[in-house]
C-alpha cells in the first residue's frame, strides 16, 4: 500500500534523483520493505486477498437545500453518485480482510461516516478511527443526489463514477478512474493514475483534465473550453463541440475527431506521442511543426508555406497554410511524434 | 514644461488628436515660438528615425517571448496554489526548490546561455527565495503509484533532456524551444499535482497520516 505522504518524497526524490535524464531508473527505486510495506507490501496484499471479507452497511437520507453541493471525501474505496432523487439517499459499505471475524468487525465499527450540513453545502468524510489510517478498511459510496446538486468527489485510492448530475461537477483521486456520464456542468477531473473517461456531458465554463499516467477519453461533450493535460496517458476526444481546446501530453497520443468552430482556438501538442486529427467541417489556419515527426495534412492549404523550424533545420517537418475561411486557428506540435491531419 | 500646450505638439504632429484639439492647438502656434520650434524638432526626430534600418528581430522573438510569458503565467498560478497549501508549504517550497536546483543544474551542465536565460526568467524567478528543505521522506516510496510517478517524472526529464539537446545544435528551432517549455511546464504542474493530493488528504478528518495502510486486523 501507499502512504499519500509519499507521493511528495517520490517526486522530490524522483526530482532529485532522477533529475538528469537517464539517472531515474537507476538510482530511485521503490524501497522493499519500506514503511508501506515495498514490494513486500503486494505480497502482503496477496496474503491478504485470501483472507475472509467482512461488511458492515449503512444507509442514510439527507437534506439537500436547492443548488447545494455534495462533498464527499474517502481514502479508500469507490464512489457512485448519480441523479434523481429529491433528497440525498446515501449508502455506504464497509470492508475489511481480516483474520478473524470479531478482529474485522471491531476494526469495521471504528470506521464512521460523518455527515455534516454546512449551509448548502453537504460535507461527507470518512472517519477511519485508530491513528486515522484506514488499516486494510475501505469504504464504498453509492449516492443518489437531486439532479441540481453539485458534486464534489476526492478519493485517494478508488474509482469515482458520476452520472446524470446537473450542478458543478469536480472529482479528484489519486489511483482510479472517473466515468461520468449525462453531467451538465462538469469542471475539473483529475486523476494521478487512473483513466477519465467523459461521455454525452456539458461543461458552461473551462473543462480542466489532467492525469498522469491516465487516459483521458471523450465522447460527446458540449464545452466553452477544454484544457487536457497528461504525461503518458493518450488523450482521445471524439464528438466535441467546443470553440477552445488545449491539450498537452508528454508521451501519450492525442487523437481528435471531430468539427472546428468558426472563430476557435485548438492546439494540440505532445512531446513523444503522435497527434492525429479527422476533421470535418469548418475551415482553419493550420501550423504543424514537429522537430522530427512526420507532418502531413489530407487538406489542401492555401498560402503553403513551411512553418519555421524547417527553414533551418533539415530534419524538421512543419506545415503552415489556410483551409477554407481559415476560420479557425489550429496548432499542432511534436517534438518526435507525428502529426496527421485527416478527412473525417 | 513651459506651455501647457505642449504635451499635444506630439499627438497633433501624430494627427492623432481630436479636430477640437487641432484647431486649438493651430491658434497657438501662431503665438508661440516654443511650441512652433518643439513642433519643427519634433518632425526633424521623425523624419529622420523613418530613415533609420529597422533592426531585424532574431528568429523566434515572439515566440519565444510568449512562451516565457505563458511560463511565467503557469509558474505564478503554481506559486500562488502551493502558497495556499496548508500545512505543507515547507514541502512544497521543497518541491519547488529541488525543481529550480534540477533546472539549474541542468543548465549549468548542458544548457545554452540563452536557453538557460529562458529557465532563470521563467522558472527560477518564481522560486528564488525558496529555500530547499531536507527531504527526509524519500525512503518511503513504493506502490504502483509511486512507480508511476517516478516513470512519468523520467518520462519528462528525458524530454527536458531532448528538447536540450536539439536547442545545443540547433539554437533557433522553436519546437525545441516550446517543447522544453512545456516539458518545464509539466513537470512544475507533476510536483504541484502531489503536493495538492497530499493537502487533500490532510485535510480529510482523521487521515491525517495519510492513507497508509495498516496491518490487516
Amino acid at each position: 500500500m501507499i502512504t499519500f505522504r509519499t507521493l511528495l518524497a517520490a517526486a522530490v526524490a524522483v526530482a532529485v534523483l532522477g533529475g538528469l535524464p537517464g539517472d531515474a531508473s537507476s538510482q530511485f527505486r521503490p524501497r522493499q520493505g519500506g514503511r508501506g510495506g515495498g514490494t513486500g507490501g503486494g505480497a502482503a496484499r496477496r496474503a491478504e486477498r485470501g483472507l475472509p471479507e467482512f461488511t458492515e452497511r449503512l444507509s442514510r437520507t439527507l437534506d439537500l437545500p436547492g443548488e447545494g453541493t455534495i462533498e464527499l471525501s474517502a481514502v479508500t474505496g469507490n464512489v457512485t453518485i448519480t441523479g434523481g432523487g429529491s433528497a440525498v439517499v446515501l449508502e455506504a459499505v464497509k470492508r475489511v480482510r481480516s483474520r478473524t471475524e470479531q478482529a474485522g468487525r471491531t476494526r469495521l465499527s471504528e470506521v464512521s461516516v460523518e455527515v455534516r450540513a454546512l449551509g448548502p453545502r453537504l460535507v461527507i468524510d470518512t472517519d477511519y478511527g485508530r491513528d486515522g489510517r484506514p488499516g486494510g478498511v475501505s469504504v464504498d459510496y453509492t449516492l443518489v443526489v437531486p439532479e441540481s446538486a453539485g458534486v464534489i468527489v476526492k478519493t485517494g485510492l478508488g474509482s469515482i463514477r458520476i452520472e446524470r448530475v446537473r450542478g458543478p461537477v469536480q472529482a479528484e483521486t489519486a489511483r482510479g478512474n472517473i466515468e461520468v456520464t449525462g453531467t451538465r456542468r462538469l469542471q475539473r477531473l483529475r486523476s494521478l493514475s487512473g483513466d477519465i473517461r467523459i461521455t454525452n456531458a456539458e461543461a458552461d465554463d473551462t473543462l480542466s483534465l489532467r492525469t498522469v499516467a491516465g487516459a483521458q477519453i471523450v465522447r460527446g461533450l458540449t464545452a466553452r473550453a477544454i484544457e487536457a493535460a497528461s504525461v503518458a496517458g493518450a488523450v482521445d476526444i471524439d464528438g466535441c463541440t467546443c470553440e477552445r481546446i488545449d491539450v498537452r501530453t508528454v508521451n501519450g497520443n492525442i487523437d481528435y475527431r471531430g468539427d472546428l468552430r468558426r472563430g476557435g482556438r485548438y492546439e494540440f501538442v505532445s512531446h513523444d506521442g503522435d497527434v492525429r486529427l479527422a476533421l470535418g467541417g469548418g475551415g482553419f489556419e493550420l501550423e504543424a511543426e514537429s522537430v522530427s515527426g512526420e507532418v502531413r495534412s489530407a487538406f489542401p492549404l492555401v498560402n503553403e508555406g513551411r512553418a519555421g523550424p524547417r527553414r533551418r533545420q533539415p530534419g524538421a517537418r512543419g506545415l503552415r497554410g489556410a483551409v477554407g475561411d481559415a476560420g479557425a486557428v489550429l496548432r499542432l506540435r511534436s517534438f518526435s511524434g507525428a502529426i496527421v491531419v485527416e478527412r473525417r | 514644461m513651459t506651455c501647457p500646450f505642449e504635451a499635444t505638439a506630439s499627438d497633433y504632429l501624430d494627427g492623432s488628436c481630436d479636430p477640437a484639439t487641432r484647431r486649438a492647438f493651430d491658434a497657438h502656434l501662431s503665438g508661440c515660438d516654443h511650441c512652433a520650434t518643439l513642433l519643427r524638432e519634433l518632425d526633424l526626430i521623425r523624419t529622420t528615425a523613418r530613415t533609420l534600418a529597422r533592426p531585424a528581430l532574431p528568429a523566434g522573438a515572439w515566440r519565444r517571448i510568449d512562451a516565457v510569458l505563458a511560463a511565467e503565467r503557469r509558474v505564478a498560478n503554481s506559486a500562488a496554489r502551493v502558497s495556499r497549501i496548508r500545512g505543507w508549504g515547507t514541502l512544497a517550497a521543497c518541491a519547488a526548490a529541488v525543481l529550480l536546483a534540477v533546472v539549474g543544474s541542468q543548465d549549468q551542465a548542458s544548457a545554452p546561455p540563452e536557453d538557460a536565460d529562458l529557465d532563470a526568467v521563467t522558472y527560477g524567478a518564481a522560486f528564488a527565495g525558496l529555500e530547499p528543505v531536507a527531504i527526509a521522506r524519500a525512503g518511503d516510496l513504493d506502490g504502483d503509484l509511486a512507480l508511476q510517478l517516478q516513470q512519468s517524472l523520467s518520462a519528462v526529464d528525458a524530454a527536458i533532456g531532448e528538447s536540450r539537446a536539439v536547442l545545443r545544435d540547433m539554437p533557433d528551432s522553436d519546437a525545441a524551444r516550446a517543447s522544453l517549455s512545456d516539458a518545464l511546464a509539466t513537470k512544475v504542474a507533476l510536483l504541484e499535482d502531489a503536493v495538492a493530493f497530499l493537502d487533500q488528504m490532510d485535510q480529510i478528518p482523521g487521515t491525517t497520516a495519510g492513507i497508509a495502510a495498516g496491518a490487516t486486523p
